[in-house]
């Protein structure tokens, strides 16, 4: 891979990575499993911020934020750096 | 003990994410959800989208520690990274030569500190023929080395563009330091390509390789 192709790949992981975290529910799912995990199963997550918590997170597997072990959800250290980024954002 | 950076964020979070129940709750979400969308926040995020590799020796636990307290500095200033070790537990049973394949591609800043006297011979090897990642490559390496062996070029630290001598107790202000300038330098050239839509959104961008190969026809 070139270093244009490189920088590339960079942006467009950067802008999904955005785009991902300001779908549905997904930044309360990341401060949910940031607060409660590693208690928190899909099933609960489903019950608390409905259906589409299951395709968020999926996506948010895929972006390797989030990680499951077991039945348990957990955040990755990405994850947590990246919540970490967010509520400084916020406050 | 190695002090666990992301175990001691983890535990912070938890005290400092009001309850679910709360409007609080409610209300920092909304807050990030905002602040998101805002442009100038795209500098921040893909500021935190690069990543680090510490490169060096790491079988004794004083090199581990070494290691794991320039990751710590580093994510404590905003800036992602991971030890090479930490590869090795994750990887299971993959060789030295496809954990350096596996992780050296997906960093962004490689932190290459010279090992003692022989150390991180294989680390040496893999990149220095692999010229691509040479440009990504921060080679640190001890003063009292450097000097000794500085006038002669065909050592092997030649092989790094980038040679930052340093001292021990000066080690993780430098590390900081001129990995600070080269992530954002990095996510500067990615900000201005893509706000210039120069080569980054050009639909019609075409890569080196197809370039290159263009030529030979």
């Amino acid at each position: 891979m070139d270093m244009g192709e490189e920088l590339k790949r960079i942006y467009y992981d950067a802008l999904r990575l955005k785009n991902i975290i300001l779908e549905n529910k997904n930044i309360e799912i990341l401060l949910y499993l940031a607060k409660y995990n590693p208690k928190v199963s899909e099933q609960e997550l489903e019950k608390k911020f409905g259906k589409d918590a299951l395709k968020g997170l999926r996506e948010l597997k895929n972006i390797s934020l989030i990680k499951e072990e077991g039945s348990n959800l957990f955040l990755t250290n990405e994850g947590i750096f990246q919540v970490e980024g967010l509520l400084a954002m916020a406050v | 003990m190695l002090q666990d950076y992301f175990k001691e964020a983890k535990e912070n979070l938890e005290k400092q994410i009001p309850e679910y129940s709360s409007p609080e709750f409610k209300k920092i979400g909304d807050n990030i959800r905002r602040q998101l969308q805002k442009r100038e926040q795209d500098y921040f995020l893909l500021l935190r989208s690069l990543k680090s590799l510490i490169l060096g020796d790491w079988h004794k636990n004083e090199q581990k520690q070494r290691l794991c307290s320039i990751k710590n500095l580093l994510l404590k200033n905003g800036l992602y990274a991971e030890t090479i070790d930490n590869y090795y537990s994750k990887k299971g049973r993959l060789s030295q030569m496809q954990v350096l394949e596996a992780c050296c591609i997906t960093h962004q800043l490689i932190i290459f500190i010279d090992g003692e006297g022989a150390g991180t011979i294989t680390e040496q090897n893999y990149l220095a023929k692999n010229y691509m990642f040479h440009g990504k490559i921060l080679f640190f390496i001890e003063e009292s080395k450097f000097n000794k062996f500085k006038d002669d070029p065909s050592q092997y630290f030649k092989n790094f563009p980038t040679i930052i001598p340093y001292k021990e107790s000066e080690l993780l202000d430098k590390i900081l330091v001129y990995s600070r300038f080269r992530i954002h330098r990095l996510a500067e050239i990615i900000e201005y390509q893509s706000r210039r839509q120069l080569g980054l959104r050009r639909p019609d961008y075409k890569s080196w390789k197809w370039r290159l190969k263009g030529r030979e026809r």
